[in-house]
């Protein structure tokens, strides 16, 4: 058992200067009482208003409820009370819509854009807010600065008489952080932190800071370099989507950027990061504004799921320490650089839930903010040495995966930040080497085997560093909550009340909690998802079992289009340029036309890499010259079987299951015309090159119009889908190479076939199939028809 | 002559044998006792040249071939596909054949002549193929207009309905029937070789052909149809065993008899075939043309001709094995009577392993009835799509759902025979015809209900089980599998090379 930090002060555990306690039951402190609350469909928010409608029959409920989208904020309530928990309450009112008639009161409204509030408000408890500890800095100010200003402004208005005075005193119970201590170190008392900085000024600051990252983001400078780094993954699959990209990378960029302000800014002033500075400057508006009323702060540590209400284990989505314990499991954090003996300050949400019920129920004096932490750290701490072992004793006794699925455990050793720090740098170094080196490696199942590892282990790189520099404070904190003044409000709780409403931080025992409740709650939904996206199987998403279409049913209104090249056939346009030309020229003029182009081989290279139509010009202006009707007769007898040998059977039974089907196959290519003449058969359209010619029939080297590439294609398949009038969101697609991405994009199910790297990526980001369909080619590249 | 072949039985002094597995060539040591088939010992000699003439002037019974000439009739020659000669020959007998018969119309005044190759069901020939098979000149005086051509079983315009059998009509190549004398020319290196069959499976419409020598087929009705509708004189060349010389004379030499210089090129090949890409073995044997002794030319009418040639072949190819193995071991070389491209789908190899190599001994079993048989091939999916397109599909769609022959010829035959597809690529690209694969899987039902186990070595493994066979890793491997039936003794034959030999069991 770890000492307690508090017990170091050897004083008695109560504040010689007690907190306003409570002189009865709470349901009776409460009864007839208008409490309204901000943030209930948030985690705590959710517990709170389950708490006072289960507990306290007697007090009247607002809710101020944000719309969404076309959901109205009554809707969002009633779903709301829809869930499990208030399964108890739903049944007495006799339905969901019932409940919500009769007990709540629902008040549609934004922070900071809140409403005019109802003028018989008795507590105004306001629990909404960030969750997240990087908001963009003006996102923080405006929910925990601007937001809770408007809110008291509003609930001042709503108690302010014709004659400016205030008609009534309401209390207003504000939930904080316990962390809006900063930076601090040691002890942190139950009291406005001391500090002088100019909220107004923060707040103006980082409105106006929005604005101007926003512009610099809009610069030149920043738009070239943000459109050459998405050139650099999409430029082969056209304009559009390098555009599309590059806006989605300025946007980013300021969200980084806000980010990064925000944090800077925080760091400047003594703060972690900025949603505890956004949150500590609300602590100090709560106390300027609500200077003539009654006003109690609660600040809460690390909430996590809840020791016994509504039921042991109750969590709503991932909280700060919950990944990390998952990526334990997982066996993917081999060392953590937390201080061993640093503390975790946890504490049961429904703990924190009736500390500020408890809270509401009080009488503080006007203008006298009282603060209460809702912490463990003082009298109850688990450090992070503790929780290794906990974590590690649960999943040595309840494993994550059994089999192929296990993992190592791994045993922490915490050497510091330092080392962690090193291997991390050391691996990411790695990591971007073998990622530049992938680049030039031929694609091949084993080249997507290793990308798609290589990618595993980035997310793994990018986890780790998300969450050491988000968390790297906090794993070093030196700071203990004070909860003297909590401590007393619970021991001021009437003895009937003790069971239901206690919330003493040092009456649970952190082994049962962690090994019994906590992490069994958060890692069991986990599993069960986990083991039904395997049940699911590979081939989950986008590849569809298709169903011949039975004889006299009208052909549904759906198109399926392929690519050719690697897709269908293993060719290349290169390839059959060769097949196509050589056979008609004498031997020398073969090697002529050989070492020509292998000398042009670096620039058509560099020409794929940059732009697939220009790359497809250049070797097409190679026909010039060529015979067009000569050479439509020469590929249909000769090249012809040599093209067809290279099918791949598994495309071809694909075309065919999709014909069967009744769908309109469509071959789009960039191939000439008459290279797909052997593949007519199989499709309903083929859009293919054209080779212009003059009046004598002779190639000129240019094609008629411009080479079906990239994002042409796609607008292809829209205006034909338009004009036939199909469904391109029933619509197939299958295409091999990161160029085809546009084509994909544009219908509802799109499949990556023997896929490059960039293809590969961006399916499985898409949740797209990916399939490897067989290609072979009988007779020996080298071998020209004849 | 050549030196006869023989079954050796293995004692301690026999050196590893050679076992072909497709382009793949290793050696194997066989348990003591077992016997390993040996085909007589090729060796170029004859002159088909002088034997057809010989045979066109002094037929087996009846008048000659000139004196059946007469100016201005039609004059039909059908011979023989590639499939009859495996790997093919230097100098196609056929040729001698033809240019013979050519002349001899010629002189009588005969213009109006047209060559029909008899594929059958199996790919149409390409200009290529005619001038490999008929020599420059013949392909080249024919080909411009079309009296040089390949039977087309899915062309209505070319057949001609001569008959009816079980409410199927009976339809054949309409040049064939309308000509005024048909000669047939056979190439002879095995059972099946010559004859009405050949004749007929090889030009009758793809319903016909089905009708007679499908599922449950009977082949009587059709023949005798067509024997009343077509004035046919046949004219067969019977050959020996092919014999490899050069790098790869080792393919066919006893290993005993191995120099040096064979020695270091098998291991040559191992080595190369090892890191080469499997084009590579192709390249290497298929595309060899090898040379045949011939043997004998026998021109008459077809059956007088069929009984004198196959005669002639036993004498040369019959080996006598002592008794009825428990294993049947056979390899199976890249280039056969299935695959003669030397891209032939799984369903082509098991097709030599269970038809051929298992028929080898004709109508008596070389194999004991629940015994076992041995054969090494990949059964991959390395091979051509065109060729194989509809043996593609019907292992990947058909197998899967079910390996019952009846089954399979009422709910999944009709509807590979009626798709646009295949028949655009049997009649335009020199596919196979899509009842191929499915004849292929009906011949090998017999050997699959007599035998107990069919394991192929090195095969791939998901090929295997859909197709009802067993795949083992090695040679030794299949050997424990198939001792569980059979004990650890079972007596075994070995074929060494199942072309050029017959065998018998005494």
């Amino acid at each position: 058992m770890t000492a307690a930090p508090a017990a170091a002060f050897q004083s008695e555990h109560v504040q010689t200067d007690p907190p306003p306690l409570l002189d009865g039951k709470l349901a009776d402190l409460l009864r007839g009482k208008k409490i309204v609350m901000t943030g209930v469909t948030g985690f705590i928010g959710e517990q709170i208003l389950w708490k006072t409608l289960t507990e306290l029959p007697d007090t009247r409920v607002g809710v101020l409820v944000r719309r969404k989208g076309s959901t109205s904020a009554r809707d969002r309530v009633v779903s709301l009370v829809r869930k499990k928990i208030f399964a108890a309450v739903r049944e007495a009112a006799g339905g969901a819509e019932q409940l919500v008639d009769t007990r709540i009161e629902v008040i549609e409204g934004d922070l900071p854009n809140v409403p005019v509030l109802p003028r018989d408000i008795d507590v105004l408890l306001h629990c909404a807010g960030d969750v997240s500890f990087d908001p963009p800095i003006d996102q923080a100010f405006l929910t925990n600065v601007v937001g809770t200003k408007a809110l008291l402004t509003r609930l001042l208005e709503s108690v302010t008489g014709l004659d400016g005075s205030l008609e009534r005193i309401p209390h207003y119970v504000h939930v904080s952080t316990a962390y809006t201590a900063g930076r601090r170190r040691g002890a942190i008392p139950e009291a406005a932190h001391s500090h002088d900085v100019d909220y107004e000024a923060e707040m103006r600051a980082a409105l106006a800071m929005k604005d101007l990252i926003e512009a610099q983001s809009r610069t030149a400078s920043q738009l070239t370099k943000l459109r050459r780094q998405a050139e650099r993954r999409h430029r082969q699959a056209g304009f559009l989507t390098t555009a599309e990209d590059t806006e989605a990378r300025r946007k980013e960029w300021v969200a980084n950027q806000l980010v990064a302000a925000g944090t800077e800014r925080a760091r400047s002033l003594g703060w972690t990061d900025v949603y505890t500075f956004a949150k500590a400057m609300g602590e100090r508006v709560v106390a300027d504004v609500g200077k003539d009323i009654k006003v109690s702060v609660v600040r809460p540590a690390i909430v996590e799921s809840s020791l016994v209400h509504p039921y042991p284990g109750w969590i709503e989505g991932f909280k700060m320490a919950d990944p990390i314990i998952l990526a334990y499991g997982r066996g993917s954090l081999p060392e953590f650089p937390a201080s061993p003996d640093a503390v975790i300050d946890i504490i049961p949400c429904d703990f924190v839930v009736n500390a500020i019920l408890a809270v509401c129920a009080t009488e503080p004096e006007v203008g006298v903010p009282e603060y209460y932490h809702s912490a463990s750290g003082a009298r109850n701490p688990l450090t992070f040495r503790g929780i290794f072992e906990h974590v590690h004793r649960y999943f040595s006794e309840h494993p994550y995966g059994t089999g192929q699925q296990s993992a190592k455990l791994a045993i922490w050793e915490f050497p510091g930040a330092a080392p962690v720090q090193r291997l991390l740098q050391a691996t990411e170094l790695l990591h971007s080497a073998a990622e530049r080196a992938l680049t030039f490696i031929p694609r091949s199942p084993t080249t997507r085997g290793l990308a798609a590892s290589l990618d595993r282990g980035g997310s793994q790189l990018t986890f780790l560093r998300k969450y050491l520099s988000l968390y790297s404070e906090y794993l070093q904190s030196e700071l203990h909550f004070v909860d003297d003044r909590a401590l007393a409000l619970h021991r001021s709780l009437h003895p009937d009340d003790v069971e239901t409403w206690g919330f003493d931080s040092a009456a649970f025992d952190w082994d049962e909690y962690m090994v019994g409740i906590h992490i069994p709650s958060i890692t069991d939904p986990v599993r069960r998802l986990e083991a039904a996206r395997r049940r699911r199987g590979e081939r989950s998403s986008t590849y569809r079992e298709l169903k011949p279409l039975p004889d006299g049913d009208e052909r549904p209104k759906v198109l399926v289009a392929f690519d050719l090249d690697g897709t269908i056939l293993s060719t290349n346009v290169l390839e059959t340029y060769l097949w196509a030309r050589l056979p008609e020229l004498p031997v020398s003029g073969r090697l002529r036309e050989m070492a020509g182009v292998v000398s042009a081989l670096p620039r058509y290279i560099g020409a794929e890499r940059r732009d697939r139509g220009t790359f497809l010009r250049s070797v097409y202006r190679r026909y010039k010259g060529a015979d067009l009707a000569a050479l439509e007769a020469f590929v249909e007898e000769t090249m012809a079987p040599h093209m067809l040998d290279r099918m791949s059977s598994d495309a071809i039974r694909r075309v065919r299951q999709h014909r069967a089907a009744g769908h309109t196959t469509i071959l789009i290519t960039g191939v000439i015309r008459p290279l797909t003449r052997p593949l007519d058969p199989l499709f309903d359209v083929v859009v293919a090159a054209e080779l212009a010619t003059d009046a004598t029939g002779t190639c000129t080297g240019f094609l008629t119009g411009p080479p079906m590439v990239g994002e042409s294609r796609s607008a292809w398949l829209r205006h034909y889908a338009q004009l036939h009038g199909i469904d391109l969101a029933q619509s197939f697609a299958y295409a091999d190479s990161h160029v085809d991405l546009p084509m994909l994009r544009t219908v509802g199910y799109p499949v990556a076939v023997n896929p490059d790297i960039g293809l590969q990526r961006a399916a499985r980001q898409a949740g797209w199939s990916t399939v490897e369909w067989n290609v072979y080619s009988p007779a020996p590249r080298w071998i020209l028809p004849s | 002559m050549s030196r006869p072949g023989f079954a050796l039985e293995v004692d301690e002094r026999t050196p590893p044998t050679l076992v072909r597995s497709a382009s793949d060539v290793r050696l194997e040591r066989f348990s003591l006792g077992a016997q390993i088939v040996y085909p007589p010992d090729g060796q170029a000699w004859g002159d088909a040249v002088a034997a057809t003439a010989e045979a066109l002037r002094a037929p087996i019974e009846g008048m000659t071939f000139a004196a059946r000439l007469r100016a201005g009739m039609r004059l039909t020659i059908t011979f023989a596909d590639i499939s009859v000669l495996t790997p093919p020959a230097a100098d196609d007998p056929r040729r001698a054949v033809v240019e013979q018969l050519l002349t001899t119309a010629a002189e009588a005044g005969v213009d109006d002549v047209v060559l029909i190759a008899a594929t059958g069901l199996r790919r149409r020939l390409g200009p290529e193929d005619m001038r490999r098979l008929l020599g420059e000149r013949v392909s080249r005086s024919f080909a411009s207009d079309p009296r040089l051509i390949s039977h087309d079983a899915s062309d209505d315009s070319a057949l001609l309905t001569i008959g009816e059998s079980e409410s199927v009509q009976i339809r054949f190549n309409r040049r064939v029937v309308e000509s005024d004398l048909v000669v047939h020319v056979s190439v002879v290196t095995g059972r099946e070789h010559a004859g009405w069959d050949e004749f007929t499976s090889g030009l009758a419409s793809g319903e016909t052909i089905d009708l007679a020598y499908g599922w449950n087929g009977d082949a009587a009705p059709v023949r005798q149809v067509v024997a009343d509708r077509v004035n046919l004189v046949s004219v067969a060349v019977v050959l020996g065993q092919p014999s490899y010389s050069g790098p790869v004379r080792f393919l066919s030499a006893r290993e005993w008899e191995w120099s040096i210089k064979d020695q270091a090129a098998y291991l040559a090949s191992r080595r190369a075939l090892a890191t080469a890409p499997v084009q590579a073995g192709r390249y290497l044997y298929a595309d060899r043309p090898v040379a045949y002794p011939v043997l004998g030319v026998f021109a008459g009418t077809m059956d007088d001709v069929r009984e004198r040639a196959q005669e002639r072949l036993a004498a040369e190819q019959l080996v006598t094995v002592k008794g009825t193995a428990d294993v049947l071991v056979t390899g199976v070389p890249p280039v056969h009577a299935a695959a003669p491209d030397g891209d032939g789908s799984p369903l082509g190899a098991a097709w030599w392993v269970l038809h051929h190599a298992y028929g080898l001994a004709g109508e008596t079993p070389i194999v004991r009835e629940g015994g076992a048989v041995i054969a090494f091939h990949p059964l991959g999916d390395r091979f051509s799509t065109r060729h194989h397109g509809a043996a593609a599909d019907m292992i990947a769609e058909v197998l899967p759902e079910t390996s019952d022959p009846a089954e399979i010829a009422s709910r999944f035959l009709p509807r590979f025979a009626a798709d646009p597809w295949y028949t655009d690529l049997y009649r335009q690209r020199g596919a196979y015809h899509p009842l191929h694969a499915f004849h292929q899987w009906f011949d090998l039902q017999p050997a699959l209900a007599a035998l107990g186990d069919v394991i192929f070595v090195g095969a791939d493994r998901r090929t295997a089980e859909v197709m009802g066979f067993r795949a083992a890793t090695t040679y030794a491997d299949a050997l424990e599998i198939a001792s569980t039936r059979l004990g650890r003794r079972p007596a075994m034959t070995y074929v060494r090379d199942a072309v050029g030999v017959q065998v018998a069991v005494s």
